[in-house]
């Protein structure tokens, strides 16, 4: 699955830690999430749409 | 799992290891001083042959409140990766020293190999996931 999460965080200024912090999860999540390492799970998908004020499908992408 | 990315539950879990494992050589010198000394038999020999094995499955034990109480679904992840890495050495080697022992005849492998293949490859498989980790987007 593709994302935009390392644009979205690049646009807020916000480094992986402050995101981690904010998702309370680990930097490596983050960094797993971003590189496309790891699909997050659906309640965790949801906190970063949420996060962001997008909708899931806005930051998540099927992969073609 | 590099220091600055340890959860909560990864700190508590590391915890209890080092007290189990401290309590492990602990025991396991004072279990082989009571049976090569004492001459224990019986029940008695029985429990001191046992007792050793105690903090091993408190180890075991704590990987699994581990996965209970992470709450980071990535971390819970690797850990279990590792884990099955290390399970499936543990049954290789067990499966290789079985058919060996039937087939050739000779001694099955030495005791305490298959938990040391176990924590061995476990060891190996977190080493790969956090270089793999690091390798990539790192910042």
């Amino acid at each position: 699955m593709n994302n935009r999460l390392r644009v979205l965080r690049a646009e807020r200024g916000w480094s992986q830690a402050e995101l981690a912090e904010k998702l309370e999860v680990s930097r490596q999540s983050v960094n797993a999430i971003e590189t496309g390492k790891y699909d997050p799970s659906l309640p965790l998908a949801f906190k970063i749409a949420k996060l962001f004020g997008n909708r899931i499908e806005e930051i998540f992408e099927e992969s073609v | 799992m590099f220091c600055a990315d340890r959860t909560a539950a990864f700190k508590r879990y590391q915890r209890r290891v080092q007290v189990a494992m401290a309590v492990y050589f602990v025991v396991i010198l004072g279990a082989a001083w009571v049976v090569k000394h004492l001459a224990v038999v019986g029940w008695r020999l029985y429990f001191w042959s046992v007792l050793p094995a105690v903090p091993i499955m408190v180890v075991i034990v704590a990987m699994g409140r581990y996965l209970q109480e992470e709450s980071d679904e990535y971390q819970r992840l690797m850990m279990m990766r590792s884990i099955l890495v290390g399970t499936a050495a543990l049954l290789g080697t067990i499966v290789v020293s079985d058919f060996v022992r039937a087939f050739a005849e000779v001694d099955p492998f030495p005791p305490f190999a298959s938990f040391i293949v176990f924590a061995v490859a476990m060891a190996i498989a977190q080493a790969v996931q956090k270089l793999r980790d690091r390798s990539v987007g790192d910042e």
